[in-house]
């Protein structure tokens, strides 16, 4: 079983790490798309597709499609905050003699979860009002990308650069922590509607009680049970795929819908009008 | 419900989507009336014009016909019609009255993540055109958003523009190349 999880482990490491060679500044990009929109607004010119855009717009469409593989897999910050996390795993297992993963508590995973929402809603209000020019030099993306330019960041970055130390060592702390907690990219994926079919999903049937190694194993600590009002929280690690010893959880669709659909020819026009819908 | 939040998010989705749209065609709604109110008043001011241009040329074939009566009636006395020779000295423009050389130059700034060069034409002291002939450190999306600037710059004739916001390193990067490109092309 813990073969089974090193090797999703170890191919998502490969994966994030080409990512972060060939693209390192795609989230940012992505945000800037939709930063754009609200600058148009905000100037009072009409909102034109530009080449920000492009790469918002194609994000969001797999996201919708194939959920937030993503975050998961491509985006440089998340490769960066799963680096901190697996690097220091070992200091903490040595010096806090803890075995295994330990995160922060539920309920305080889920509050921090809305801090996202509200760091996004704040940027774009200050977009809104041309309040964020004032914000020059206090973005820790800003740094980030300067430094994956091989550029260094001069003395205006200071605040950028104290916070990304502040979120680097964060992301000691709990996996995933700037992903789930703070990141605006990651508040608009995790407001789109991703198809109920690109959803893990777990047949609950065949869980023997008290198990909950998915849910220990998430990053996000989610319920790993379909479309919930949490789902958008996933990012699409596959370590509850991995995990559960009887490999109950895959992405697609529940067993017993299938069964449904074998049963009855209803649900496939159902699937389909919500996969219009989306279009 | 089934997929509950799934529907919900749609919804949402498709209202943010329409407020865009909605926004983007109440803007476009703008500017016609704009252009349209623009258009009327230059119509006017054209109609006014015609109206005084006639008037004056009815003033002026009266003016000539009382003319042709006075000249009637003084048809004796000889009227001298001094020549006047137009003297067209029209200078050559030379290329050394100008400040910069005509030609192509290549000009080179710090972008984001590297140097930024870029092609500027020159033609009797008018830049005609600026190309980005490389950018390696550039992000893609980044350089072709920061591009934006090369049309303020030839619309402006002056490298004195804004940035572009989103893209300031890349926008920064090509409005100082476009310098140190009209530094070399200085005489």
């Amino acid at each position: 079983m813990k073969k089974r999880q090193r090797k999703v482990r170890l191919i998502r490491a490969a994966i994030q790490l080409v990512f972060f060679i060939v693209a390192p500044a795609l989230f940012s990009t992505a945000f800037a798309g939709v930063k754009s929109i609200f600058q148009a607004i905000a100037a009072g010119q009409p909102v034109t597709w530009n080449s920000f855009l492009d790469v918002t717009g194609a994000l969001l469409l797999i996201t919708v499609l194939f959920g937030r593989h993503f975050c998961g897999y491509a985006c440089a910050f998340g490769s960066l905050g799963d680096a901190m996390y697996e690097l220091t795993l070992f200091i903490r297992q040595k010096v806090f003699h803890k075995k295994g993963r330990h995160g922060y508590p539920e309920k305080v995973v889920r509050c921090l979860q809305k801090v996202k929402y509200i760091l996004l809603a704040f940027i774009l209000l200050s977009i809104f009002t041309g309040w964020y020019a004032n914000l020059q030099g206090m973005s820790p993306w800003d740094v980030f990308s300067m430094l994956t330019a091989r550029k260094l960041p001069n003395a205006s970055y200071k605040i950028g650069i104290i916070l990304l130390v502040l979120i680097l060592i964060g992301m000691c702390t709990q996996e995933r922590f700037f992903c789930q907690f703070l990141c605006p990219m990651g508040a608009v994926f995790a407001l789109m509607p991703i198809l109920p079919s690109a959803l893990f999903k777990r047949d609950r049937s065949k869980c023997p009680a008290k198990c909950g190694l998915c849910k220990k194993r998430c990053p996000a600590h989610l319920d790993i049970d379909g479309d919930t009002p949490l789902s958008g929280e996933c990012i699409c690690c596959h370590a509850c795929e991995a995990t559960c010893p009887r490999k109950n959880i895959q992405i697609g669709q529940e067993v017993e819908e299938l069964k449904e659909e074998a049963a009855v020819s209803k649900t496939p026009v159902k699937r389909e009008k919500s996969a219009a819908v989306s279009k | 419900m089934k997929y509950h939040s799934f529907y919900m998010r749609v919804l949402c989705l498709i209202l943010i989507i329409g407020a865009v749209l909605g926004y983007n065609f109440m803007q476009k709604n703008d500017t016609q009336a704009q252009e349209i109110t623009e258009l009327t008043d230059r119509v006017s001011a054209l109609e006014e014009q015609q109206q005084e241009m006639l008037t004056a040329l009815e003033d002026a074939a009266k003016a000539q016909e009382e003319a042709k009566a006075a000249a009637a009636n003084a048809s004796s006395k000889e009227t001298a019609g001094d020549i006047t020779a137009a003297d067209s000295s029209n200078a050559d423009i030379s290329d050394a009255d100008n400040v910069y050389k005509d030609g192509t130059y290549t000009g080179e700034a710090q972008g984001f993540g590297g140097t930024i060069q870029v092609q500027v034409t020159l033609a009797s002291d008018e830049i005609t055109d600026i190309q980005v002939t490389s950018a390696p450190g550039e992000d893609s999306a980044y350089l072709s958003q920061g591009e934006g600037v090369i049309s303020s710059i030839l619309s402006a004739q002056s490298t004195d523009v804004d940035t572009i916001s989103g893209a300031t390193f890349s926008s920064t990067g090509i409005i100082n190349a476009v310098v140190d490109a009209l530094g070399k092309a200085e005489n």
